[in-house]
């Protein structure tokens, strides 16, 4: 799920915290000093009760009770906080298409994922990736922003980040083996990435 | 007639055999298991992949789709790829103007 820091700009609902509550093994009182803090800071949707922000929600919780970082000092991002820029859910490419970003699962899928990573057992000789690690480094850049959204092809997502190197494999059109930056996220529920033509425009 | 060779492809499709190549490239390691042919019909930019199956469940789908997102992804923005799916059917094949079937399974298989 990332590093700390990544944590630490995760948009964090009060319905997470209060879904946090039920599983976290550290009791409930951090958590409600934490939903305080929230409310107080105004980094708190209080209408939101989406199922993958309360998962969100509870690593933060977790992390927060397995490091003991006392609450006041922490820097949580949220929709109308000012401690740190949100990344916009939603993103409308030049075509008029919006993408919702809480609607791609933000990991990827291992059986799927395995037929565009080149060690693979099932690897079928398509476009690859040298590792799952890389795929999903891939997912949490469209995540955090860190990834250019290009637009879509077809029902897919198309992405360009600068972290990692993927190969495009097209023998048809000439490009045996070409290295990209240029991705597509292809499934919401369980997704794939998919290393794309780096020269691909919508 | 004189048959293509290396040096001169006389009067093969070009077009429509690369995109038969294309479509068989994207099919690799996901044929879905209750797939009995496969056929591609190309109308210059407009591709139509024929799936035939003798039953057609949601994984049969998903695979289809997969294959549909892989040759997008190899023929580029400018083709436009669509699929058809004929099921249930009892016949692995049927002649029709213009398809151009690039997978069947053996008969004695389903």
């Amino acid at each position: 799920m990332g590093t700390a820091d990544g944590l630490y700009n995760v948009p964090v609902t009060i319905a997470a915290i209060a879904d946090a509550t039920e599983l976290a093994p550290g009791g409930v009182e951090p958590l409600l000093e934490l939903r305080g803090w929230l409310q107080q800071h105004g980094g708190a949707d209080t209408s939101s009760s989406d199922y993958q922000e309360s998962v969100l929600g509870g690593t933060v919780i977790a992390a927060l009770l397995s490091c003991r970082v006392p609450v006041g000092k922490l820097r949580l991002g949220g929709p109308n906080t000012s401690l740190a820029p949100a990344v916009p859910r939603f993103i409308t490419t030049a075509q008029g298409v919006t993408i919702d970003r809480a609607a791609i699962s933000r990991l990827v899928s291992l059986q799927k994922q395995g037929r565009h990573v080149l060690s693979a057992r099932e690897y079928n000789g398509g476009s690859y990736v040298k590792s799952v690690e890389d795929a999903q480094r891939v997912l949490d850049d469209f995540h955090s922003g860190a990834a250019q959204v290009l637009g879509m092809k077809g029902n897919d997502i198309v992405v360009r980040t600068p972290n990692v190197t993927g190969i495009n494999v097209n023998p048809g059109a000439g490009y045996p083996r070409q290295p990209t930056s240029v991705f597509f996220i292809k499934g919401t529920r369980s997704p794939s990435v998919v290393p794309y033509n780096p020269n691909w425009t919508p | 007639m004189k048959l293509p060779s290396q040096q001169d492809l006389a009067d093969a499709p070009l077009w429509e055999n690369y995109l038969v190549a294309q479509a068989v490239q994207a099919c690799l390691g996901l044929i879905p298991v209750h797939v009995m042919a496969i056929g591609m019909r190309a109308s210059g930019a407009q591709v139509e992949l024929v799936f035939r199956a003798a039953i057609w469940t949601a994984q049969d789908q998903e695979d289809a789709e997969d294959i549909v997102s892989e040759l997008e992804a190899l023929l580029g923005p400018e083709v436009s790829v669509h699929q058809k799916i004929e099921a249930p059917v009892s016949a692995r094949v049927l002649a029709s103007p213009g398809l151009r079937w690039i997978f069947a399974a053996r008969s004695d298989t389903r």
